[in-house]
């Protein structure tokens, strides 16, 4: 059965390896090549026959002899081949990791590309990178999808006639022309925020050559606003750098900082570092109108509407300035006009004594999308506190600012605009609802979209050009901190893209040869140019040394004080309506993306959807119910969309995702959501005050959650404490069983003979639940996507989820506390769900891993209902082979998937069929990949004594915040039998005593006993039980 | 009753023309008779011992009380069968579960232990498959010992008898009898009361 | 001498102490014989091929049903997760409970010579038999990959695994198994000397034939009689133990597992005791109706058999009640969170409506049965005995399902909602059940007769004339 593969001949010094041995062209290697596996991994049991764990064991060993610390490769530029064509000498199963970037607004995110058979499949974070644990988002794990998704639009069409490259060619080459003849008047460029090096050198040098070019740069959710505050408060191109690590008492108002997405990495980590109730453990306050992921970790929060966080800022400012005597602080709060609503005194007068006691050590943070105003209160806060310098520096970025979307409509208003480039993003989406940007189009005689997907932009420009994906193309970004990272296609392009840098170069008349563009902006901001330096930053995906520098902000009062007055004060008590980034879809980027689109939202769970959120008294009061109707009127525009009551939400504010309720642009996005971005103005990004609110008497909308009862019902399942009681009483949480039996085992149960015995801790305290883990998961493990329909159903399939608990302990909405708990298989040593199994097709093995046998298993469900966390899933439809639109037409629907979608799958990972169960098998490919690299090394000499390569599961490496702790548990010294010593580890359910593999340590907050309701905070656990 | 009979006559002449059933070419099969009661019956049977015959068969339509008895049967050995099936399944069952289970594809499941403290798992079935196995035995048994399957019958060349068996009890003196002769049977089932003596012959196509 | 002339000698001076008569009217065993056989001998009467035409047609529909789902997924019915069992197991569980009872009325009773029994043993053996069917259907069909259902059986494979021993659902592979097989054999065992009656009445050569391979030669020599009821004793005694095992192993099914509401002590008797009951009720659904159709029946399965049938439906309704009210107790008694929450969930969830129809109709309707007037009123006892089974349908439903919907982590509570397929599946078993019912009573005698016969009186000798007064032994 074996396949001996046909090698080229290869020169005794190949100028491209694939490894250290083909370089020095070893022995070993060429009869490994013979061989197509080794020893260790063929050799091994090879009595037992050819069994589900041989299978993978196998596929691993062939990664071994490629992938483990091949970081570094150099990449095979020249023999590139898309893998529809086949490459000949490629050896199935061996993976090959390149360092890449993959960029964002909020700055790229550096990642490591898992590439098998040619085709990227994962992606993870880079842990050489500065900013990067080695983490990702939910975001960077999707892209892999955006990629192979075969909705991409895939040809280069004019007034939709689908034309060649030649003629997109003819078409910049004349657009040069004209350029090069009028010094480029009439010439517009619309890019999206990329932070990209090349992007900025090709600017340069077009405006260089055509003066009159106008650069338009545009991003739905954009920090614009935010920047040209700090430009005026700290100086041209100054951007303030926050060190959370390094802060004792935090203030959030309405900031998501903990969402990466949000405010780019690090955040999260530094973060999670001062939350270890051992060490110097931080307070977290946080002042927003909905729960966001960061509302869920403060320690106290307050309800507060985004129309008034200005009020807030400037009760706070007050409070400290009183106790500080600041001048400055106080003409700043006294100047500001805002809704003049009052809050809880001893609220403010709480937090502004804590933040004054860590003077220097503290932390005021606002989100971008807000008014100068309150984005001035703020510094000035900082200011007054001695953060500046401390908590906050400044990097010189020298971002030149560039033209706005409203001077772009200005100026085709003026008609002066006779070519427009749309190089990214979406406008006639996302462009707020007052600039008309669509009709204002229509009047440019010559317009060019290019993008991922034909969506609502493509559709009315005259040129639509198919968008090279990031894993296609050469590239650069910079990362929050300013570090230039490399990117690199990994793939050529699958539907012939083009990248924004291609269309920039040949305008400006730079030849492109693969990377030279790229390469020549490194040359220009890297000290050493020499190929060695390029390979090095190829190779370790970032270029060390380019971050921007720090330096103390000067902090410019007058500047804050005009930003303050501009401010107009408006009428409290009529409804806002708050526009959220979405947690699945961002500002609807990703809507095609049906990883993201059934990822659940960070609080509300909701899938395939958004909503209006509003608070339960505002539900009260309008009288309607989950799914009701609401009409919200802002000006002359409203929307409707259905409502969702969301615990903790401020009262008379609506908050609602965008990207949303995009209908008529491709199937994934049909009758999903509803569009929020008409509601939006150019001076009302973030919020928008004086909206009406109407119920509509229509039938309640359906919507799909993964998770729709939050009450823990007494039961401690999510633990947590405060500090002082875990200063009394570290092991408070393993006490919370109460009355319940001490497990008692009848039997004496078989020795875990295996020299690996693995387990998982997952910290609740670090746990924001981003929802990382579970997008990760879904890559690595080939998790079907099910629909809408079948989620409702109760059917959704992720291995990992994340159950997030509401809890009060005197049951009103001010004392409302949020617990992300990620619940997985928990691997119990007995298992629940082994014992009922006809079939035998779940056992145990003798690492203390519950083993899931596809083959063998016949689809009784028994197994599922004995599962005490409800984590085995259960294929009720061909969910991979078949439309999810069609599931229920059984043989009459098509079968089988888009080849594409099979290209992104994991070799290692069976696609289960129809009829079988399936679950978490914390990462098993991974941990037998690394014990054939273990193997490996061993060669003759003891397996055991050997040490493990290093290796995580797909959950825990995706985790920003570092909660999620798999390894070893034999091992005293691994990272995981560190953590399960840990005083505030518990296991869940433990009275069962089916002894789960996965501990969970609680959460312990940190409250101010100087604050209002403090002692119901960290209070979760309060017996409310009935019966 | 509405059954027309002839009376039993007082004529020993009349033993030598007996009514016929079967083929008169084929030899005699037994000599039948019927009874209206299982008293008479039993009493027939009574008879038949003390005079020493032993080759005679009674038909009954439900089971009669003492019958048995009265004719001497021994004990039915089914109950045996029975023991000795529901034994053997036992052990097959136990064969079936525990030897894979413990020996030949040993695996951890639920943290049971893989040998005989885990045994109250392995009952369920080994008492199904012993019932089972019993009840099979027993209704095989009954079928073999009451010599059964079979499809036909001397007796059936009897009209009176194999139209309507469930009217009356029937007893037939077979012919092999060592202290059979047509006209000692005769007289002694006249002598019995019984009613519808007939020699039964033998069918063609019952050779 | 006749069957009129025993009773002038019998009846005057045991009537004081004897028994309600097996057959009234003095009827003797011809006649007997005569008003079984008729049934089978008749004509087939219109009536018979509407019902089976309706029954039938539910059946097609249910098996087509069971294609659809198999051809496209379990996902078509409404079970989800955390609910990955609903009606499939529900019906499972109310089906097989309902066979108990037909066998213990005719084995438990018979070994306790319980004769008034003897005239409805075969139609609740019938019963037993065709309610296995039905409830076969779905353990054999609901799992997810049908065709590899062979993985339950101990045959080597490829995989070189084996099946799992200590799984229920691997012990009711078995049970069923030998429950279908033993309780067809006590039936069709119990059928050999009737057939052979008719093999004898029989008046057309086809049928002659037929009945002349059932009745597998069957002759009523003494020794076959002797042998006979030896077997009879035998099996009955196997058939009551296989009962309760059976009934036992299907309670495991919730018992053995972990799932607050499902793990008690108390199901295998939970289980039995709402088996007989539900079987009592089904009994008297398909009897009463029968008499009124076949009036000669009327004299066999006398209203004294039928008033049994109520008070033993009442004693088993009163101790389902008693595990009703104790499982409670438990769950509060327990102090533990989960059992108590799966209680009180249980009867306030949007799920409590089940609840309180079982409880309502299962802690009151069997106590009706208290008055004998009710028990004399037939009409009234069907319409009694049928909502008995609904109320038992609900706490099938309301322990498979409404359990599950609310166990460990509510994070993980969802709800059931049944689609049409589940729906038309399970009115398809009960077509099915119809049809061989059916098919039952117009092929094979519904009443034993060798047995009834053997206990009229005066049908056995003098000299053992302690029987014909009909007393046990």
């Amino acid at each position: 059965m074996k396949k001996i593969f046909q090698h080229p001949a290869r020169d005794a010094k190949p100028t491209l390896w694939r490894t250290q041995g083909e370089l020095e062209n070893s022995a070993e290697f060429n009869e490994s090549l013979a061989r197509e596996f080794t020893d260790a991994a063929s050799g091994r049991d090879a009595g037992e026959g050819l069994s589900r764990r041989d299978f993978v064991r196998l596929m691993g060993a062939a990664t071994a002899l490629t992938g483990v610390g091949l970081t570094g490769c150099r990449r095979p530029e020249a023999h590139l081949v898309p893998f529809a064509k086949g490459a000949e000498w490629t050896v199935p199963g061996k993976f090959l990791f390149y360092a890449s970037a993959m960029p964002t607004p909020a700055g790229a995110v550096p990642l490591i590309v898992t590439t098998s058979d040619g085709r990227p499949t994962k992606v993870e974070g880079n842990p050489l990178h500065p900013l990067s644990n080695g983490s990702t988002d939910a975001f960077a794990q999707a892209s892999v999808l955006d990629l192979y998704d075969p909705n991409r639009s895939k040809e280069i069409k004019h007034d939709s006639l689908t034309v060649g490259r030649g003629d997109l060619d003819n078409l910049l080459a004349k657009i040069r022309a004209t350029a090069g003849s009028n010094a480029g008047d009439g010439l517009a460029i619309l890019v999206g925020r990329e932070n990209s090096p090349t992007v900025e050198r090709l600017r340069a040098a077009l405006v260089q050559q055509f003066p009159k070019i106008l650069w338009v740069q545009d991003e739905a959710i954009s920090s614009r606003g935010a920047e040209e505050v700090f430009d005026a408060m700290f100086g041209a191109g100054a951007r303030p750098a926050c060190d959370v690590a390094k802060a004792d008492v935090i203030l959030s108002i309405g900031s998501d900082f903990l969402n990466p997405a949000e405010s780019g990495f690090g955040f999260a980590n530094g973060f999670a570092k001062r939350r270890d109730p051992k060490g110097s453990m931080n307070r977290l306050y946080v002042a927003e109108n909905h729960f966001s992921l960061t509302g869920g970790m403060a320690d106290h929060r307050l309800r507060v509407r985004a129309s008034e966080y200005g009020d807030f800022a400037a009760a706070v400012a007050a409070a400290v300035a009183s106790k500080t005597g600041d001048a400055g602080l106080k003409s700043l709060a006294s100047a500001y006009k805002g809704t003049g609503v009052t809050f809880d005194p001893a609220w403010i007068k709480g937090v502004a004594d804590d933040l004054l006691s860590a003077k220097g050590k503290s932390l005021v943070l606002d989100g971008a999308q807000q008014p100068a105003a309150v984005r001035a209160l703020v510094i000035g806060i900082n200011a007054a506190l001695g953060n500046l310098g401390t908590t906050i520096s400044v990097r010189q970025t020298g971002a030149k600012p560039a033209a706005k979307l409203s001077d772009l409509c200005a100026a085709i208003k003026a008609g002066s605009v006779k070519t427009l480039l749309i190089l990214g993003g979406n406008p006639v989406h996302t462009a707020p609802a007052g600039l008309d940007f669509a009709n204002l189009l229509a009047r440019v005689p010559e317009t060019l979209h290019l993008s991922l997907f034909t969506d609502e932009t493509s559709k009315v420009t005259h040129w639509q050009v198919p968008a090279a994906h990031y894993l296609e193309s050469w590239g650069d970004a910079r990362s929050l901190d300013g570090t230039v990272c490399s990117v690199q296609p990994m793939i050529l392009p699958l539907w012939n893209g083009i990248s924004a840098i291609e269309i920039l170069a040949s305008l400006a008349g730079e030849k492109i040869d693969g990377p030279s563009a790229v390469r020549a902006t490194f040359a220009s901001y890297s000290k050493d140019a020499s190929d060695a330096a390029w390979q090095t930053f190829l190779k370790n995906g970032f270029a060390a040394g380019t971050a921007w520098p720090l330096s103390a902000p000067a902090f410019n009062q007058g500047a804050a004080l005009a930003a303050v007055q501009s401010a107009k004060g408006s009428a409290s008590g009529e409804f806002e309506v708050v526009f959220l980034r979405s947690s699945s879809v961002d500002d609807g980027r990703y809507a095609n993306n049906s990883w993201l689109q059934e990822t659940p939202d960070f609080v509300t769970k909701l899938v395939w959807d958004n909503a209006a959120l509003v608070s339960p008294a505002d539900a009260k009061a309008l009288g309607i119910k989950d799914g009701d109707w609401l009409r919200i009127t802002a000006g002359d525009r409203y929307i409707d969309a259905a409502a969702l009551i969301a615990p903790g939400h401020a009262d008379r504010s609506v908050s609602i995702a965008l990207g949303y309720g995009r209908n008529g642009v491709s199937h994934v996005m049909e009758k999903v959501g509803f569009d929020a971005y008409p509601l939006r103005d150019s001076s009302t990004l973030g919020y928008r005050g004086g909206v009406a609110v109407k119920a509509l008497p229509k039938d309640a909308y359906v919507f799909a959650r993964t998770q729709e009862h939050e009450n823990m019902e007494g039961r401690n399942i999510a633990r947590e404490g405060t500090l002082g009681q875990f200063r009394e009483e570290p092991n408070f949480a393993s006490e919370m069983d109460g009355e319940l039996p001490k497990p008692v085992s009848i039997y004496p149960n078989p020795p875990l003979t295996g020299d690996l015995q693995w387990g998982l801790s997952v910290d609740l305290n670090s746990c924001i639940g981003c929802n990382a883990c579970l997008v990760a998961c879904r890559a690595e493990n080939n998790v079907p996507v099910v629909g809408k329909d079948q989620v409702r159903r109760g059917r959704d399939m992720a291995w990992i989820r994340i159950d997030r608990w509401f809890a009060s302990a005197d049951h009103r909405e001010e004392s409302l506390e949020m617990i992300p708990m990620a619940v997985m298989c928990q691997q119990c040593e007995s298992a629940p769900c082994e014992a009922v199994c006809p079939a035998n097709a779940t056992v145990h093995s003798e690492e203390g891993l519950n083993l899931m046998a596809y083959n063998r298993c016949i689809g009784t469900r028994y197994c599922a209902n004995n599962c005490p966390w409800k984590v085995r899933r259960f294929n009720w439809f061909d969910y991979n082979e078949r439309p999810l639109d069609q599931l229920y037409y059984g043989p009459l629907a098509p079968k089988g998937m888009a080849d594409s979608l099979k290209m992104a799958k994991n070799p290692n990972v069976t696609v289960r069929m129809r009829g079988v169960m399936e679950k978490c098998t914390f990462c098993i490919q991974r941990i037998e990949e690394a014990k054939i690299g273990r193997a490996v090394k061993a060669g003759a000499s003891d397996v055991t004594k050997t040490p493990l390569p290093a290796f995580k599961s797909a959950c825990q490496q995706a985790c920003p915040s570092e909660a999620i702790v798999f390894g070893n548990i034999n091992d005293p010294q691994s990272a995981v039998s560190k953590a399960k010593a840990d005083a505030r580890t518990y296991s869940s359910l433990a009275y069962l005593n089916t002894r789960p593999r996965v501990t969970y340590m609680a959460r312990v907050r940190n409250p101010n006993p100087a604050m209002p309701g403090a002692d119901l905070v960290g209070a979760a656990n309060r017996r409310n039980e009935h019966a | 009753m509405e059954i027309q009979r002839t009376q039993p006559g007082r004529d020993t002449k009349m033993s030598h023309h007996l009514p016929i059933c079967g083929s008169k070419e084929e030899p005699l099969h037994a000599i039948g008779a019927r009874f209206d009661t299982p008293d008479q019956l039993v009493a027939a049977v009574n008879r038949l011992r003390a005079e020493g015959y032993s080759a005679y068969e009674c038909y009954t339509p439900y089971p009669v009380h003492g019958l048995a008895e009265a004719m001497r049967l021994p004990k039915s050995l089914l109950s045996f069968l029975v023991l000795g099936g529901g034994l053997t399944a036992i052990l097959i069952a136990l064969s079936m579960e525990l030897v894979p289970s413990i020996l030949i594809y040993p695996l951890i499941v639920d943290g049971k232990p893989l040998n005989l403290s885990a045994l109250p798992q392995y009952v369920p079935i080994v008492v199904a498959l012993t019932l089972m196995i019993g009840a099979i035995a027993a209704v095989k048994g009954m079928i073999i010992l009451g010599g059964m399957p079979r499809l036909n019958n001397p007796m059936f060349a009897w009209d009176l008898f194999a139209k309507d068996a469930s009217r009356g009890f029937f007893l037939a003196i077979e012919a092999d009898d060592k202290k059979f002769t047509t006209a000692g049977v005769t007289e002694l089932l006249h002598q019995l009361g019984a009613g519808d003596v007939t020699a039964i012959h033998l069918e063609e196509e019952s050779k | 001498m006749s069957a009129t002339t025993s009773n002038e000698t019998a009846a005057p001076d045991l009537s004081a102490i004897a028994r309600p008569p097996q057959v009234l009217n003095n009827r003797g065993p011809l006649w007997v014989t005569d008003a079984v056989c008729s049934i089978v001998e008749g004509k087939t009467p219109l009536w018979w091929y509407a019902a089976i035409s309706v029954s039938g047609a539910f059946a097609a529909i249910g098996g087509a049903c069971i294609l659809y789902m198999i051809v496209t997924g379990v996902g078509v019915w409404g079970s989800n997760s955390p609910c990955f069992w609903a009606w499939d197991i529900t019906n499972f569980i109310f089906w097989v409970s309902m066979a108990h009872a037909g066998s213990l009325i005719s084995a438990l009773l018979f070994l306790t010579r319980q004769k008034w029994s003897i005239s409805i043993s075969r139609a609740a053996e019938a019963m037993t038999v065709f309610a296995i069917v039905c409830a076969g259907v779905y353990p054999a069909i609901h799992i997810g990959r049908v065709w590899f259902v062979w993985f339950l059986f101990p045959v080597p494979n490829s995989y070189g695994m084996w099946p799992n021993f200590s799984s229920p659902l691997l012990w009711d592979v078995f049970a069923v198994t030998s429950y279908l097989t033993v309780s067809s054999l006590f039936w069709f065992a119990g059928m050999i000397p009737d057939l052979a009656v008719l093999r004898d009445r029989a008046t057309t050569k086809i049928r002659k034939f037929a009945y002349g391979l059932v009745s597998l030669g069957w002759l009523g020599t003494a020794r076959q009689w002797r042998h006979y009821e030896m077997m009879y004793v035998l099996l009955a005694g196997l058939t009551s133990v296989l009962v309760v095992t059976v009934t036992s192993i299907v309670a495991s099914d919730c018992a053995t597992s972990v799932v607050p509401g499902w793990h008690a002590t108390i199901f295998p008797f939970y289980f039995m005791v709402g088996a007989v009951y539900s079987g009592s009720a089904t009994i008297l659904t398909l009897l009463i109706p029968l008499r009124a159709i076949y009036p000669q029946l009327k004299e066999l399965i006398t209203p004294s058999h039928l008033d049994k049938v109520c008070k033993l439906l009442l004693m088993m309704g009163s101790c389902v009640a008693y595990v009703y009210v104790f499982e409670l107790f438990n769950a509060w008694y327990s102090a533990n969170p989960f059992e108590r929450g799966a209680f009180w969930e249980r009867f306030t969830s949007s799920y409590s409506w089940y609840a309180i129809t079982c409880l309502s109709i299962n802690l009151t309707i069997p106590q009706l049965f208290w008055f004998k007037a009710v028990r004399r009123c037939l009409p009234l006892v069907v319409v009694l005995a049928i909502l008995c089974n609904v109320g038992m349908w609900f706490e099938r439903f309301m322990i498979v399902t409404t359990t599950l919907t609310r166990d460990f982590l509510p994070s993980s509570w969802g709800n059931f909602h049944a689609t049409i397929v589940d729906i038309l599946t399970a009115t398809g078993t009960v077509g099915i059940f119809f049809t061989l019912f059916l098919l039952f009573i117009r092929f094979v005698p519904i009443i034993n007769m060798s047995e009834l016969k053997a206990a009229l009186p005066g049908s056995q000798p003098h000299g053992d004339s302690a029987h014909s007064t009909g007393e046990g032994h």
